[in-house]
């Protein structure tokens, strides 16, 4: 498979505060990364680690979308799983269903291996990953593997890694893949800015060719060299906004491989995020949407192509 | 690689009752290699570390010419984990910082899989396994001990002995060859309350030996429908650090079983490898051909004071 998805896949449970809970959601950085890019193309896969009982939570949807399973190891007993309580300042607490202990040695026990890329990746391969930074060695080996299998590399970076301590090192990183996402509350305390300009003029000193900065309900920025450009959100009916980062990060990636257009990867960005917010967890029939994403995409761009004269 | 512990790394700081505090002491399955490299060679571990390894453990591999094949170095930092000794023989045990570097999320990326063992198993004769019911893992172990042969021998944990676990307990025990099991966690898995009780449970258990562990007094290896006690070989200067004396001396009696000694044999070495370990903190540090020798010759002579000529298990 070209496209690749890599990361975690977790499962959460909503309690509430009459004591009920919602059913299980399913969900995880791979599997909404991967709904991103499956809306528009097949030639896609998950590559994760998870527990046997995998198929219980995740089997209805990847028969229901004709995923793959190539690229899935069962490593342990169970998937990471979550409850998640929510309170009425909008603030959550989570906690490991299988116990504080079990739960954090288990996730831990399920995260990638650079060997696992170096298995499954070649020049061809186009991967998503979302990792922080605080493993120096687990970095030195991924890059390592980079460079010797030479496929190309999207990384998503996550809050606890941007700040501006790290920042030498995020150069030196992005000096060596060729896509990077982050969001825009992550990018300005890494550049340890207040306005959206500060934050693009830092977004385009990094050195990466292409990056993307999320910036929450209103879309996002597609940046290329010096230039950027503002792609607005798609309206959809908002259930849940779990995963749209992971999910337009993973469109934004194969979008611009796919067409080399920064517009036309923050249109089809935001169009699988727009189909990722219906629902609890990912688009839950992505087969069935496809052409009217597409054609959405296609009258899209018309507009941008207006806004920026292309 | 002939003889491996798999397991972690865990670096501890240790709080004892009286209040002492000693840090950078090694431990996890540093005590399962101390119990089979003390009496054979060719014995090391399995496991995922972090670089900083060699910062605790370096110069006791270096002087005791460990292998570091089984070893797959995945992160910054080494598990380091803070102990705390109660009055009443527990402990409480975390991570020395609550960051997901030294914690659990790290503890359990290093933990090794099956497919780490898969990797260096090709010669091994004798796998030391300390491990919850990880049914995966253990099915996993069972594929490659089919099609390479060697014993495992499990030392079970004390988190997992309790009745509800004790249908799984069972099925993991198809993998198993050889078991160790304490004498609190035995009463709390069967739910009873005497040693005999204890040991007529444990003979019903489908595997060829069992040590069962009764702390001071000494051990009972079992195999098949008998059973032998073994004394405690008490150590008459002073007691440093008792701790991994449960998992150096599981470890002992795979070996012992595994070169061809009888079960009474694996008991006496057992203890031994127990009344060496507890005289420093962390394993034994120079495990010489010296004190091998005369680790055997103790054992020659407290194995006289035994009648009986049980048949070896391994042959």
């Amino acid at each position: 498979m070209k496209y690749i998805c890599s990361g975690n896949i977790m499962l959460d449970t909503v309690k509430y505060p009459d004591g009920t809970t919602s059913g299980t959601h399913i969900g995880g950085p791979a599997i909404f990364a991967y709904a991103g890019i499956k809306l528009w193309d097949d030639d896609c896969q998950m590559l994760t680690n998870v527990g046997s009982d995998y198929d219980e939570y995740y089997g209805q949807w990847m028969r229901q979308n004709s995923a793959t399973y190539q690229g899935i190891t069962v490593m342990s007993d169970f998937c990471t799983h979550h409850y998640l309580t929510y309170h009425d300042d909008g603030t959550y607490d989570w906690e490991y269903v299988h116990g504080a202990h079990k739960g954090a040695i288990n996730m831990g026990f399920l995260e990638m291996h650079p060997y696992q890329f170096e298995a499954a990746c070649d020049q061809d391969s186009v991967l998503y990953f979302p990792i922080s930074l605080e493993n120096h060695t687990f970095w030195d080996q991924l890059l390592e593997v980079k460079r010797k299998k030479k496929f190309t590399f999207m990384w998503e970076i996550g809050a606890t890694s941007a700040v501006p301590e790290n920042l030498e090192r995020i150069r030196q990183i992005c000096s060596q893949i060729e896509m990077f996402s982050i969001n825009y509350p992550e990018a300005k305390v890494l550049f340890g800015v207040d306005t959206e300009e500060e934050v693009l003029r830092g977004m385009k000193s990094l050195g990466v060719p292409f990056s993307i900065m999320r910036i929450g309900k209103r879309g996002m920025y597609t940046i290329e060299g010096q230039n950027h450009w503002l792609i607005d959100s798609i309206l959809m009916d908002q259930v849940d906004a779990t995963g749209c980062g992971n999910c337009s990060t993973g469109a934004a990636m194969y979008a611009y491989h796919k067409t080399k257009d920064p517009v036309m990867a923050g249109i089809m960005a935001n169009i699988s995020a727009g189909y990722n917010v219906m629902q609890y967890g990912p688009c839950k029939d992505l087969a069935a949407v496809r052409r009217e994403a597409e054609q959405l995409a296609q009258k899209t761009y018309q507009q941008y192509r207006e806004r920026y004269g292309l | 690689m002939k003889y491996a512990a798999v397991g972690n790394f865990i670096t501890n700081r240790l709080q004892f009752v009286d209040g002492r505090v000693v840090n950078d002491v090694m431990g996890g399955t540093a005590y399962g290699i101390e119990g089979l490299r003390l009496w054979h060679d060719d014995s090391s571990i399995i496991c995922g570390a972090g670089t900083d390894m060699d910062k605790h453990y370096g110069a006791w591999f270096e002087k005791n010419h460990l292998s570091r094949e089984g070893i797959r170095l995945l992160t910054d930092h080494t598990t380091y984990n803070y102990v705390q000794y109660r009055p009443d023989g527990t402990y409480y045990e975390n991570s020395i910082v609550g960051t997901k570097v030294y914690g659990w999320n790290n503890f359990g990326y290093l933990t090794p899989t099956a497919a780490d063992v898969e990797r260096v198993c090709g010669g091994i004769v004798g796998l030391n396994i300390c491990r919850g019911l990880d049914h995966f893992f253990w099915s996993e172990i069972g594929k490659l001990k089919n099609s390479h042969c060697f014993k495992v021998m499990w030392e079970i944990g004390t988190s997992c002995c309790v009745p509800e676990n004790l249908e799984r307990i069972l099925d993991t025990l198809q993998y198993v060859d050889y078991f160790s099991i304490n004498l609190p966690e035995t009463k709390s898995l069967f739910g009873v309350e005497t040693e005999e009780e204890c040991l007529a449970k444990l003979k019903e258990l489908d595997v060829e030996f069992t040590l069962f562990r009764v702390g001071e007094k000494g051990l009972y290896s079992i195999a098949g429908d008998q059973h032998w006690f073994v004394p405690c070989l008490r150590w008459d200067g002073d007691i440093v650090d008792p701790t991994g004396c449960g998992n150096s001396s599981t470890a002992t009696a795979l070996v012992a079983l595994c070169e061809g000694e009888d079960p009474i044999m694996a008991g006496i070495m057992a203890n031994i490898t127990a009344h060496y370990n507890v005289r420093q903190y962390g394993p034994v540090f120079d495990m010489s051909h010296e004190l091998r020798d005369e680790m055997t010759a103790l054992a020659k002579k407290l194995r006289a004071e035994y009648p009986d000529q049980p048949a070896p298990l391994c042959q």
